[in-house]
């Protein structure tokens, strides 16, 4: 895989600040933990946003709900996202192959970063900062809480993902070399992949009440392959029919 | 227990309530403990803002007692930032000018946690179900397909709408109080909108899985392939079955991590069989 040791480091540095809990000024508020605006940034460093953009997409299938709930994560895709945007822009690595890639390196960015917050975090700053809060010491406490208290996880993303971005040729090189069973096997995964995608979400923030209309979208597009944004214009006037069944109702007015 | 204070309170000023709430939106993303949550950048906030109410003493006993377990929606909970401004303002001037204040610490601790299960209730669903999933799988398609839109639309919804949503709801509950987030999470009109959007978030989730999900077996099965006759017998089941399968066993407790492991082993046995 050809990239510039520059390159390699942008790279790394942008992975890990598009991170939960790292830095608080760059991520505009949750915005680049959106895996395709991580990858749209990622993309562009190696000169292709769109392919970069492509990259995130396919890898948000594999998380659909939104990545804090009640404050904790399934799983940490902005990691995933970092490493496999330049094996796939550079390395010339298939989508599906990158999806199936980028899960388990969720799964894995996941535990490393909770074991960072309940060592370093839970650990550590509870103490000092409960110290700052005794001494009504805002200054030191804004300083700490803003700049210093993110930046161990910041390192360790930091390293894990220069190791994993550098060994990008060998991972493609060892993806090229599996047996064809291997591959078909990867490309039947990653379809079924989504499906935890899609799973989480009903199971963490949708409305189970509501899973008729789920059937209703689903069949849309399997059976009709109706455009998205028809999709979305439906939703709305369905929801506004089930409002005024709902009002009419609670008025007496059936 | 009785608190002598000696320095006069200073009015709290906008300045003051704005930077003191700059500081509790960052300083609470990157210290986000399990045992506090949110609670020590509340801290933070209420400590710069406050910080001419009382002398030094005074002041860390405030940002000691406000360094507490904090979990609410941010976005909307900017509203408690400004009750709990307006309470300790109040609290202040009571101690200064009477020597004793019927706002006791308790109180304004029992607004804050009465206060964070409702506003957390309303705000999540609107930030995450409403706003996130809506700005996400309208995106998602648009991205996937390399449109640029889609960069727009999440910014709009993140980066715009909640630090702006936020720091304009803890005005009207500095100087309403208690009856600004009454008003707020009993709004007809936003209990409309989440219902629709509740509707359409399902709808849009469920396109998405018909795009994204799928599982095909190439194996023949007599004339056909196993993908046709499931179609034939079953339609749609090829992309809904792997979802509720994953929905059940995250109903069972199963592991996200565990999950995935399953689906990949479950693609390479189908490989390995012939299956697909």
């Amino acid at each position: 895989m050809d990239i510039t040791q520059t390159e390699l480091i942008i790279l790394a540095a942008l992975g890990a600040t598009f991170t939960w809990g790292t830095t608080a000024f760059l991520s505009l508020d949750c915005t680049f933990f959106v895996p395709f605006i991580a990858s749209w940034v990622l993309g562009a460093v190696l000169g292709d946003y769109k392919t970069g953009l492509i990259v995130g997409a396919t890898i948000q299938t594999i998380n659909m709900a939104p990545v804090m709930v009640g404050g904790m994560t399934a799983m940490d895709i902005w990691g995933a996202t970092a490493i496999c945007v330049p094996l796939v822009i550079r390395g010339g690595m298939d989508l599906s192959t990158a999806l199936t890639i980028a899960a388990p390196i969720a799964v894995l960015y996941n535990i490393l970063g909770t074991l960072v917050g309940v060592v370093w975090l839970d650990g550590v700053c509870v103490g000092i900062v409960d110290k700052f809060c005794r001494k009504g010491d805002w200054k030191s406490m804004f300083i700490f809480n803003t700049f210093i208290a993110g930046i161990p996880k910041w390192i360790v993303l930091f390293i894990t993902c220069y190791i994993a971005i550098s060994s990008g040729s060998a991972i493609t090189s060892a993806v090229s070399s599996f047996p064809a069973w291997v591959t078909m096997g990867i490309s039947t995964a990653a379809g079924l992949l989504p499906a935890v995608g899609f799973a989480l979400f009903l199971h963490v923030i949708g409305n189970i009440k509501y899973l008729p209309y789920f059937f209703i979208g689903y069949y849309l597009v399997w059976f009709f392959q109706m455009n998205n944004m028809l999709v979305g214009i439906l939703g709305v006037v369905i929801g506004i029919i089930y409002l005024q069944i709902h009002n009419e109702i609670e008025q007496g007015g059936f | 227990m009785s608190e002598v204070v000696r320095k006069k309170p200073e009015p709290i000023t906008k300045k003051d309530m704005t930077i003191g709430w700059v500081m509790w939106w960052f300083g609470r993303v990157c210290i986000d403990t399990n045992t506090k949550k949110g609670g020590h950048g509340f801290a933070l906030g209420m400590g710069y803002t406050c910080r001419n109410l009382y002398d030094q003493q005074g002041l860390a006993d405030l940002m000691t007692r406000h360094d507490e377990y904090y979990l609410s929606d941010y976005v909307f909970g900017g509203c408690i930032n400004g009750i709990a401004i307006a309470l300790e303002e109040q609290r202040a001037h009571d101690l200064y000018e009477k020597g004793e204040s019927e706002i006791t610490t308790q109180m304004i601790s029992e607004i804050k946690s009465g206060l964070m299960g409702p506003l957390a209730g309303f705000g999540d669903t609107i930030t995450q179900t409403v706003l996130y999933v809506l700005s996400v799988s309208i995106a998602q398609p648009l991205a996937a397909a390399g449109n640029m839109l889609s960069v727009l639309i999440v910014f709009l919804t993140h980066a715009c709408w909640r630090p702006t949503v936020s720091f304009l709801t803890m005005w009207p509950g500095y100087t309403q109080g208690k009856t600004f987030a009454a008003k707020l999470t009993s709004n007809s009109f936003a209990k409309n909108v989440i219902i629709v959007a509740g509707i359409l978030a399902m709808m849009m989730m469920g396109a998405l899985t018909a795009k994204n999900v799928s599982f095909n077996p190439t194996m023949m099965a007599g004339a056909s392939s196993l993908s046709d006759v499931l179609d034939a017998i079953a339609p749609g089941i090829r992309g809904l079955g792997p979802v509720f399968i994953v929905y059940f066993l995250l109903k069972k407790n199963f592991k996200v991590p565990v999950i995935i492991i399953m689906i990949l082993v479950f693609g390479l046995v189908c490989s390995f069989i012939g299956l697909v």
